[in-house]
């Protein structure tokens, strides 16, 4: 049924639907909407979960972990400060295995004060061993949600899906929310092997040696490299059921393109725009959606990419002392391989700044001129 | 045997120190609440304690969790138990002195507010031990520890934890001691039949933090409430108090501290001050259950 | 979907820890031994102290008395007349008071009155016979032990009841001749011959060495060592023990009104408060102090309230009549001097001292003479343990050295049986008496000689230090509550009456000294659960798990009572 959602409530409405058994938040700037609305689905008991409303975000993980290691489905939502103040537990729940989802809501991180969008707060959790989905849209976002459930269930890893701040939380698009029946069909229940049981008592996370530590983190590397396959197959079943898909990477108009936009997020709608808009003047341009950033799908990338000899990425995130992740990512991935293409590395929207149609056209018409450069950052005021 | 343990939790083989105290705290706390029961394990002597992967030396399910998360964890854990039907089996966090008084303390305040069904067992060997002896806030005043040499011993008094409980209400909190393993199980009675937040203050002499010969750790539990240093009691709903054991033949304080060598550079003043002080702590109890009796 | 992911993540346990033995971090270990309670290590019986009031502390009265009677065969005979040096060197004294053993063992002696006569299982008949001559405590304790330890016992005793000294020595109000009947009531159930009236004199000796395998004596120290003052033979001068024995056949005795007595034990004591009965003003003499009196202060301290009067450094030297008729002694004031070979001052007469007592009866209890009927005992070869130059006669009790009190007669007659049993089994009593000793006092267990094992090291005896004191509460002892004292002076009733409730509360109070009574501390307080219970013969007795203990002497110091040390560990 299409409803006009706020990508805030499409989470939550994503949450209702994969019958959460255990939430536990707490509330920061822009995520307050999904706890607002979940504590409202909770209450009226549409969704038969305990919502534990912590005193931080810290417990908020911790929680989760501790009801993912009994075997409940859990679910948490935070944004920026809180999602770095999560980060102990966020490898700690990585580390014990725990398919916790979790919506981060991207903004920006103090100091200054900024409530808006920027994609740092995520990806300064790049070595949490997290699973990241990169959200476009409100469908999206649901979507993944849903999607991040079986996935990280099935691994035995946490996933965050990220929307980005007021551009997807506070802004309401259509949404078509599927049926609760043809969801409990794609998503049975969470019922691991192993966990926290009277009945089999084990100990989970004592102390290793490093020949043991080093097996462990080895296998839960190999576990989400391996996966890759397994979230295009989910996308494909997803597709079968509920008539959309989103891939790992989605490219758009790459084949014949002279120079290839690499986005992620919301951004990536809007360089589509700016996509059709170069086609019509003439200008083979095409663009390239990173939907995944953890595991990393270089393969993807570069299949899309095709002999393209001209790249720009954009990041709305910096890592300082370096640059854009994601364009790091992608060189580091591209290192060694025989496809070397010229990378264009842009930094823009930090704290909110917004990306037009208009003025990312002009991004990629500068990289055909020759007016970026490749051996530096190029900052894109808005 | 007439004290006997009907439950006995834990394997031979573990790696406590000789005459660990802790070890004693988890076996009388284990009697009561049995094999259904989960624990909660952040960072603390007892995370050694265990065993090393892949073996365990308890014989219940048992999660390492992050220093600071004990409570929320726990929390957690009976949530999904909860929501899962299973309102049977217990969850115990099992923390130490530094992760309840200092590091945790957010996380059980929130735990205590929202009253979550969990019992919560604080085993104090009043430093940080299994790090190597450093401060924490339940280090007594006086005492040396790493971080607190003696030149600069401890010049702060231990934080009254109990007090802080009672100010959540809670339905019940009580310090017991392992000197004491009747008194200790019945408070573990009384906490396994109360619904809502359970706190229980432990205290546990550590050998090797505390410096004495191993054989006198039961002793200075006991000598711990013997001088009321250490009083037994519990609080109710956070007005409700009783005194669970008075001490027959008050011993000197003095005659506590004197075998724990983390005391041996005080001064006799320092000894009389700190005596004072346990004077002055057992008179401030004494008038709060004579004013809030249970 | 790739096989990788399938995999669960190994990151939980699969073990327990039992194959990591910390017993490798030991360097002391916990020895576990049961020791001598000072009690058993002070009592002339031998009685098993710790035993029987464990027992009782559970309310098990039946157990309780089995112990006792295991080892002696008059315990409400023993735990009325008992000066009990047992509770002088209870532990209990450095708490509050000290367990009131002699309370407890008089009432478990006395639930024979509820359940019958209790005896030991006999051992199978051995085929020997034994004769016992004289039928005081010693003797009977050496009839009863031989009884049980499977001889044909024949007890000739003089007089026409038996009990010896416990029959004719002590008057009623300590020990009622009922009390005493009832114990003795062994004698019939264990098929005992017992001849009455049957003095046997040196002539016999053949007649019952050919008869019999083995001779015992206990003919007690009936022999008055003759009077010590200048006087003619009168009516109403009496040997103490005359004197008793006609008070306790119940004969009325005319006393007169000043009744001299002179003497310091006992029986001086116990004349003069029969001559206070018979109506008398009795004035007991001493020729030494207070201090030196033998006699037991509890008796001395009951004289003194029944109106006794004690005149010390005094002693009689003349004695004046008229027409066979006693007037008066005439006395001698002394002084202290020298330490003789008792350790006390060596009386010595104040010349011109001397005075003048009216007395209408003379009492002389000034000690008796151990009295032996067989001339070719050497009473200077007679031991411990009973054995004389002659190879099948034995001696015990009074009639041998040694101190003379009920408990020691009874610990003598116990150790005489064990020399008679080896002998007559042709056993090597050497080789066994160091097994069977408790402490160094010389009283043995039968239990230790009749089940064939070793008591604890003499010297292993529980002092305070190794009495963990915090485990104990401090509580009244028990005490007997006396009658009033006009029926104490007017008749023979039992004076010191009991509570039979206070037994259970009264046994409740032994540390247990040594001696395990499952208490479980250390089970409890081991943190490396590594103290294993072991079933040991009968009883649970702890043991260390040598595999996992890391030696942490928790078990050691907890021990309420001494039983666990911790020893370094051999490398």
């Amino acid at each position: 049924m299409k409803e006009v959602l706020m990508g805030d409530f499409a989470v939550a409405r994503a949450v209702q639907l994969a019958r959460v058994e255990v939430i536990s938040a707490y509330p920061i700037t822009p995520q307050t909407l999904i706890v607002e609305e979940l504590s409202e689905i909770c209450g009226r008991g549409d969704l038969d979960a305990k919502f534990i409303k912590v005193e931080s975000e810290h417990s908020a993980l911790a929680c989760c972990m501790g009801a993912s290691m009994a075997g409940a489905r859990t679910f948490t939502a935070t944004a920026s400060q809180g999602l770095l103040l999560m980060h102990e537990i966020m490898h700690w729940s990585a580390g014990a295995r725990t398919p916790i989802v979790m919506a981060n809501v991207n903004r920006a991180i103090a100091p200054p004060w900024n409530l808006w969008s920027d994609q740092t707060d995520s990806l300064a959790q790049r070595d949490t061993s997290w699973l990241q989905f990169y959200c476009e849209n409100n469908q999206e976002v649901l979507d993944t949600v849903i999607q991040s459930f079986k996935i990280a269930e099935h691994l035995l890893l946490p996933t965050m899906l990220v929307l980005d701040a007021f551009i997807l939380s506070h802004t309401s698009e259509v949404v078509d929310v599927p049926d609760q029946e043809l969801v409990d069909r794609f998503l049975p229940p969470f019922r691991p092997d192993i966990k926290l049981d009277t009945s089999d008592p084990r100990a989970f996370g004592s102390i290793t040696g490093a020949e043991d530590y080093q097996k462990l983190k080895q296998m839960r590397h190999e576990d989400m490299i391996g996966s890759i396959d397994y979230i295009k197959n989910i996308d494909n079943e997803y597709e079968e059921l509920f008539g959309r898909n989103y891939g790992v990477v989605e490219p758009y108009k790459c084949d014949d393109a002279e120079i290839i936009l690499v986005t992620s997020g919301t951004l990536s709608g809007t360089s589509r725009n700016a996509i059709d808009m170069l086609r019509d003047s003439g200008i083979a341009a095409g663009s390239l959606k990173i939907r995944l950033f953890r595991p990393f799908p270089i393969e993807d990338i570069i299949a899309a990419t095709g002999d393209c000899k001209k790249i720009i990425s954009i990041d709305r995130n910096m890592s300082v002392g370096v640059g854009g992740i994601f364009t790091q990512e992608i060189k580091a991935g591209l290192y060694g391989h025989e496809y070397s293409p010229e990378i264009y590395e842009v930094i823009g929207g930090l704290g909110g700044g917004d990306f037009t149609p208009e003025n990312t056209a002009g991004i990629i018409r500068r990289g055909l001129e020759g007016k970026l450069d490749s051996s530096k950052i190029n900052w894109e005021e808005l | 045997m007439e004290q006997k343990l009907d439950y006995n939790v834990m394997h031979k083989g573990h790696v406590a120190c000789p005459g660990c105290g802790a070890v004693l705290a988890m076996r009388y706390v284990m009697n009561i609440l049995g094999e259904k029961t989960v624990i909660v394990l952040p960072a603390c002597c007892w995370s050694v304690i265990t065993g090393r992967y892949p073996t365990c030396s308890v014989k219940v399910p048992l999660f390492h969790t992050a220093f600071e998360t004990a409570a929320c964890t726990a929390s957690g854990v009976r949530a999904a138990l909860d929501i899962k039907g299973d309102t049977q089996t217990q969850v115990l966090a099992w923390a130490g002195d530094g992760g309840t008084f200092d590091i945790g303390l957010q996380a059980l305040s929130g735990a205590a507010e929202r009253n979550d069904n969990i019992i919560y067992v604080c085993y104090d060997n009043e430093a940080y031990m299994n790090t190597g002896i450093q401060r924490s806030s339940a280090t007594p005043y006086g005492a040396w520890t790493t971080t607190t040499p003696v030149e600069h011993y401890k010049n702060q008094q231990k934080k009254n934890i109990m007090e802080i409980m009672a100010a959540h209400r809670i339905p019940y909190a009580a310090t017991a001691s392992i000197a004491y393993p009747e008194d200790l199980m019945e408070k573990v009675a009384r906490a396994k039949n109360t619904f809502g937040m359970k706190f229980l203050h432990i205290l546990c002499p550590c050998p090797t933090g505390w410096k004495y010969s191993s054989d006198l750790t039961v002793e200075l539990a006991r000598n711990a409430v013997r001088c009321r240093a250490f009083p037994l009691y519990e609080i109710m709903d956070g007005e409700k108090y009783r005194l669970t054991h008075e001490p027959e033949d008050i011993m000197a304080v003095r005659d506590y501290i004197k075998p724990q060598r983390r005391f041996a550079h005080l001064q006799e003043s320092e000894i009389q001050s700190i005596s004072q002080r346990v004077d002055t702590d057992w008179k401030r109890l004494m008038h709060t259950i004579e004013s809030w009796p249970a | 979907m790739t096989d990788t992911v399938k995999k669960l993540p190994t990151v939980y346990t699969t073990r327990d820890t039992t194959d990591n033995k910390t017993g490798s971090w030991r360097y002391l270990r916990p020895v576990f031994n049961v020791k001598t309670s000072p009690c058993m290590a002070s009592c002339p019986a031998g009685n098993p102290i710790v035993d029987f009031l464990a027992s009782a502390g559970k309310g098990e009265m039946k157990k309780a008395l089995e112990a006792l009677k295991f080892e002696n065969p008059l315990p409400a005979v023993c735990g009325r007349v008992c000066p009990h040096p047992c509770t002088g060197v209870c532990n209990r004294n450095e708490l509050d008071e000290p367990v009131s053993v002699n309370i407890v063992e008089r009432l478990v002696g006395d639930t024979e009155i509820d359940h019958g006569l209790c005896l030991p299982r006999k051992a199978p008949r051995a085929g020997k016979s034994v004769a016992v001559i004289g039928s005081g405590p010693a003797g009977l304790t050496c009839a009863y032990h031989c009884a049980l330890l499977g001889h044909d016992v024949t007890i000739f005793e003089s007089e026409s009841k038996p009990g010896g000294l416990l029959k004719h020595g002590i008057p009623d109000y300590r020990l009622p001749s009922e009390i005493l009947e009832r114990e003795l009531s062994f004698i019939k159930e264990l098929g005992i011959k017992l001849h009455t009236d049957s003095k046997i004199v040196n002539s016999d000796f053949e007649k019952l060495t050919a008869k019999y395998d083995a001779l015992c004596i206990s003919t007690g120290a009936g022999k008055s060592p003759g009077s010590g003052i200048n006087g003619e033979k009168l009516d109403r001068i009496f040997g103490a023990l005359d004197f008793l024995k006609i008070i306790n056949s119940g004969k009325e005795m005319a006393v007169g009104k000043n009744v001299v007595v002179i003497g310091g034990g006992n029986s001086a004591i116990d004349a003069a408060r029969a001559a206070v009965r018979s109506k008398g003003s009795a004035v007991v003499y001493y020729r030494r102090g207070r201090e030196d009196m033998p006699a037991f202060d509890d008796e001395i301290q009951e004289a003194i309230e029944e109106g006794v009067r004690f005149e010390f450094y005094c002693a009689p030297v003349k004695i004046k009549s008229s027409q066979g008729r006693l007037l008066s002694v005439v006395m001698q004031r002394m002084e202290p001097g020298e330490p003789d070979e008792s350790g006390r001052a060596r009386p010595v007469p104040i010349n011109g001292s001397e005075f003048e007592v009216p007395a209408d009866s003379l009492i002389e209890a000034v000690g008796a003479n151990p009295d032996i009927p067989i001339d070719e005992i050497n009473p200077g070869e007679i031991d411990d343990w009973g054995t004389t130059n002659i190879e099948k006669c034995f001696v015990c009790g009074d009639a041998g050295p040694g101190n003379r009190t009920v408990a020691h007669a009874i610990g003598s007659g116990k150790r005489t049986a064990i020399a008679i049993d080896c002998f007559l089994k042709g056993a090597d009593l050497d080789k066994i008496k160091s097994r069977i000793l408790i402490g160094r006092s010389g009283a043995v267990s039968m239990k230790l000689y009749r089940e064939n094992k070793s008591a604890p090291d003499p010297d292993s005896i529980i002092g305070i230090e190794n009495i963990n004191l915090a485990y104990f509460k401090k509580s009244p002892a028990a005490k007997p509550h006396k009658i009033d004292i006009d029926s104490r002076k007017r008749g023979y009733n039992e004076i010191n009456l009991v509570d039979a409730g206070d037994a259970e509360t009264e046994a409740g109070r032994c540390f247990h000294c040594g001696s395990c009574n499952e208490c479980g501390n250390c089970l409890l307080f081991c943190p490396d659960i590594s103290i294993i219970e072991r079933a040991y013969e009968g009883s649970l007795t702890p043991d260390y798990d040598s595999d996992y203990c890391k030696g942490c002497g928790i078990c050691a110091r907890e021990c309420p009572r001494g039983i666990i040390t911790m020893v370094e560990e051999e490398q």
